[in-house]
């Protein structure tokens, strides 16, 4: 029997830091070398914290929380927020009571019935690049797009959207390459700046109620109707409950739709395989939410437990890549290469178990869209040597910058 | 002896390891159905060769390993 290793394991240190600018061009070859050598790892950033690359553990750890605890899952532990974001820090049973009343506002059938709505968004933005030969596509399109859905589903102004791209950056990425503190106090003010205008969004509507009428009724309007079991909510829930919406929301559906971009725009056949056959999209949204998978939670262990060969001890706090997970090769047979087509494909990009992200069906409908209108009216793309893309890793991996040249393939 | 394809398939879905991903809908919509929530809904057997395939891959491409295949023997 081989004996447990823990935190203090001199063969498991490694230098791992999630939210290091340099760490993001070489990060799935990170993943790799931990995977192989050591799948569970110790870092001494932050306080000190694991790091999981396999699949299994990976899917073992988020499906049990009464083990492994949503109570912390950001490494730091603050982005800024002012108690839980609800439901995502909840463990159950409060957690099974919240997602009763936030999973049906993101049901397949309420978001199939945004899908005019969206693909209108899309054209909108589509047809302001046209007669254009390069574009941002970031600020072009990537990152208006998950903003503007937000703000449409919220019955906010969708003229917004700045402000809150600007919070939400701040919030997820702190100061990149600043210290730990400077970063914290830039993400509590951000913070405090979304509470205030979350706040002023609920007062307008406490105003001017939208309820009773179906084609009205907006988010806001279902949070400020809802109930925990039986009582209203108070207004912080509503508030950590918006907070979250909106941090799952855009940054990971902007970064989705600029990796797939990237990947496309540098392997044509790819592209050629959507432009002649449509109808591998979904399938091609799938392998791409697999490939680049956004989304590295942590976990806060909740009572001693052994992962892989390491021990772990209460109040241990474990990254979880799921980015890591699906490059697994014990899973995915040639992980590091596209398959538009893979099959089968039980990728975690959403995670699993009770947190499951609320808003993949969401997601999903928008890179669906945003996949079939981009490459209808822009067959060809590719990317600029001279102005390379600007990707950055932090808990949400993603693109800052992407200079795309349009009407020419690589 | 040579072994068969099972005639027909039924899935039965563990509702309380089922999370609502949705990928079992939208791979195999004629075996499975979403209720209003996004959880899903056994519609019947995979009966036809093409419906079983479908099933088949429904199943694997869980990402909770909540669907169980049963051969059906009728």
């Amino acid at each position: 029997m081989t004996e447990l290793k823990d935190a203090a394991s001199p063969d498991i240190q490694v230098d791992f830091d999630i939210h290091s600018p340099d760490a993001v061009e070489k990060v799935y070859d990170t993943y790799a070398d931990l995977r192989s050598t050591c799948p569970v790892a110790h870092s001494t950033r932050y306080g000190g914290h694991f790091v999981a690359t396999r699949y299994d553990d990976i899917h073992d750890i988020v499906r049990n929380p009464s083990v492994f605890s949503s109570s912390q899952i950001n490494v730091p532990d603050s982005i800024g927020q002012d108690g839980e974001m609800i439901p995502i820090q909840i463990d159950p049973p409060d957690h099974t009571v919240y997602r009763r009343l936030i999973t049906p506002l993101f049901s397949p059938k309420r978001m199939a019935a945004l899908e005019p709505q969206i693909r209108d968004l899309v054209v909108r933005l589509l047809d302001d690049m046209a007669g254009r030969d390069r574009v941002d596509f970031i600020e072009a399109f990537a990152r208006e797009l998950p903003s503007q859905v937000f703000l449409a589903l919220m019955g906010w102004d969708i003229a917004d959207a700045p402000r809150l791209i600007e919070w939400v950056d701040t919030m997820v990425l702190g100061v990149p390459g600043a210290s730990e503190e400077e970063s914290l106090a830039a993400r509590e003010a951000a913070g405090m700046e979304v509470y205030a205008y979350f706040a002023e969004m609920i007062d307008d509507r406490e105003e001017s109620p939208r309820s009773g009428e179906d084609e009205d009724e907006d988010i806001t309007q279902i949070l400020m109707d809802g109930t925990f079991d039986g009582r209203p909510l108070t207004q912080f829930e509503i508030l950590n409950i918006l907070l979250l919406m909106m941090i799952g929301g855009l940054h990971t559906v902007q970064g989705q739709l600029a990796h797939s971009v990237i990947y496309l725009a540098e392997h044509p056949e790819a592209r050629q395989e959507i432009l002649d056959d449509p109808d591998v999209i979904p399938s091609a949204v799938e392998e791409m939410l697999r490939y680049e998978s956004a989304i590295c939670p942590a976990r806060k262990v909740t009572q001693d437990v052994v992962v892989g060969d390491v021990q772990l001890r209460q109040g241990d706090v474990i990254l979880v890549p799921f980015g890591a997970a699906n490059r697994d090769p014990e899973k995915f047979p040639e992980p590091d290469s596209v398959d538009l087509r893979r099959d089968p494909n039980p990728h975690l990009a959403f995670g699993a178990g009770n947190h499951r992200c609320v808003g993949s069906h969401l997601a999903r409908l928008e890179l669906r869209i945003a996949f079939e209108e981009l490459h209808r009216r822009f067959p060809h793309y590719r990317l600029d040597p001279s102005d390379p893309p600007v990707r950055h890793l932090s808990q949400v991996k993603g693109v800052h910058r992407l200079p795309l040249i349009l009407g020419e393939s690589a | 002896m040579t072994t068969h394809a099972p005639a027909a398939l039924r899935p039965e879905i563990d509702l309380d390891v089922c999370k609502g991903h949705g990928r079992c809908y939208m791979t195999a919509p004629d075996v499975f159905d979403c209720d209003d929530d996004g959880y899903p809904v056994v519609l019947g057997s995979a009966t036809t060769s093409a419906a079983i395939r479908e099933v088949e891959r429904a199943a694997a491409n869980c990402p909770e390993k909540a669907i169980t295949l049963h051969p059906d023997v009728r």
